[in-house]
C-alpha cells in the first residue's frame, strides 16, 4: 500500500511477517500530519510540551511492528535483515543491547551538516515482538526516549548515571 | 456562456468525485468480496444534505456504510488485498492495524492537511465492517478527535439515552 510520505520499504522477508503475526501495525506520518498531530497534544504537563517541541523538528515517523503469539516466530535472519537497512555509511549504530531474556535493541543515528542529526532508527527484537522505527528529522537520542510510547514507538529507558 | 458554466460545473464535479472515490471503492470491495449490501441508515441522506449546506462545527460531509453478517472464511485476507489497492495522490493510509488475534483490521486514511481535509476509516471485525468518511476543516477535525463523545453533535445526530 502506498503510505504517506517517504516511507521506507521493508525487505520482502519482513513484509511476509505480517501474515504470521498476531498483530501488525504500520504507522506512516509525514511532517504536515505530524504538525497536525502536535495540535492534538494537550498543553497539560511538561511531557506533553516536550513531545510538541520534538515533533516540531521532525519530518516523518515510520513504524512497523509485528507481535507474535509465541517465541521463535521470526528468525535471526529476519532480525539481521531489519538491522541491515541501517548498515550503510550514513547511519551509525550508537546503542546495541543484547539480552537473552528481553531480546535485542539497536539504536542508529544519521548525521547531517553542522553536527546535527538527520534521523534516528530503532530495531527492537523481543522474543514475541519485532519493531522497526525510523524517524526523519532533527531528534536526539534523549528526545527519542521522550517519544517512547507515542506513535507505537517502543519505550526506551534512560540509564541513570552513578 | 451558460454552456461554458455548465461544462465547468460538470468538470469540477467530476474532478471532485474522482478525488473522493476511495469511499466507494472500499464499499464496493466489501460488497463484492463478502456478498453483502450496507445496512440502510434512516435519514442519512437528509443529514448529509444539512451538513453540506450548514457546515455545523466545520464538518462539510459525512458518509458511513455499515455491513453485517460478513462471510469471513478467508480471515480478512481478501479485505486486506482490496485495501492495498486503495490510495491515491489525495488520500494516504497513515495507520494500518491488523490483528489476527481479534480478527480485526483497521485502516485510517487522511487527505493532505490544508484548510480542510478528509478522514476515512475502514474497519472489519469478525462479521461486521464499517466505513466512515468525514470531510471537515482541520480545526473541526482536531476538535472531533479530541472530543469524540461529541461527534454526534457535530454531525447533527443526537444520542437517545434509554
Amino acid at each position: 500500500m502506498p503510505l504517506f510520505g517517504q516511507e521506507p520499504s521493508l525487505p520482502p522477508n519482513l513484509e511476509a511477517l505480517a501474515a504470521r503475526a498476531d498483530e501488525s501495525v504500520r504507522v506512516s506520518l509525514d511532517g504536515s500530519l505530524l504538525q497536525m498531530a502536535a495540535k492534538m497534544i494537550p498543553d497539560e504537563d511538561q511531557h506533553s510540551a516536550a513531545i510538541r517541541k520534538i515533533i516540531a523538528g521532525i519530518q516523518g515517523i515510520y513504524v512497523r511492528s509485528f507481535q507474535f503469539g509465541s517465541d521463535g516466530e521470526y528468525s535471526a535472519a529476519d532480525l539481521e535483515s531489519a538491522k541491515a537497512q541501517f548498515r550503510d555509511p550514513s547511519w551509525s549504530r550508537i546503542v546495541s543491547v543484547q539480552s537473552k531474556a528481553e531480546g535485542d535493541c539497536d539504536v542508529y543515528i544519521r548525521g547531517a551538516a553542522e553536527g546535527k542529526l538527520a534521523g534516528i532508527a530503532v530495531v527492537a527484537g523481543e522474543p514475541r515482538e519485532l519493531t522497526i522505527v525510523r524517524i526523519v528529522g532533527e531528534i536526539s537520542p534523549e528526545q527519542l526516549v521522550d517519544l517512547g510510547g507515542e506513535f507505537h514507538i517502543p519505550r526506551l529507558q534512560r540509564k541513570e548515571r552513578k | 456562456m451558460r454552456g461554458t458554466i455548465l461544462t465547468l460545473l460538470l468538470l469540477t464535479s467530476s474532478i471532485a468525485s474522482a478525488a473522493d472515490k476511495e469511499f466507494e471503492q472500499i464499499v464496493k470491495a466489501i460488497e463484492t468480496q463478502y456478498g453483502v449490501k450496507p445496512n440502510h441508515i434512516p435519514l442519512l441522506g437528509l443529514g448529509n444534505f444539512l451538513l453540506k449546506t450548514a457546515h455545523p462545527q466545520g464538518v462539510s460531509g459525512f458518509r458511513i456504510a455499515v455491513f453485517e453478517n460478513l462471510d469471513d472464511r478467508d480471515g480478512g485476507r481478501d479485505f486486506e488485498a482490496a485495501m492495498n489497492r486503495i490510495g491515491s495522490s489525495s488520500l494516504h493510509c497513515v495507520i494500518q492495524v491488523q490483528s489476527r488475534r481479534n480478527r480485526e483490521s483497521t485502516y485510517i486514511f487522511t487527505g493532505n492537511p490544508g484548510k480542510s481535509t478528509r478522514l476515512l476509516v475502514a474497519s472489519i471485525e469478525n462479521h461486521e465492517a464499517t466505513v466512515v468518511e468525514v470531510k471537515a476543516d482541520v480545526e473541526a477535525l482536531l476538535q472531533l478527535l479530541r472530543d469524540p463523545d461529541h461527534i454526534g453533535d457535530a454531525l447533527g445526530v443526537h444520542r437517545q439515552d434509554p
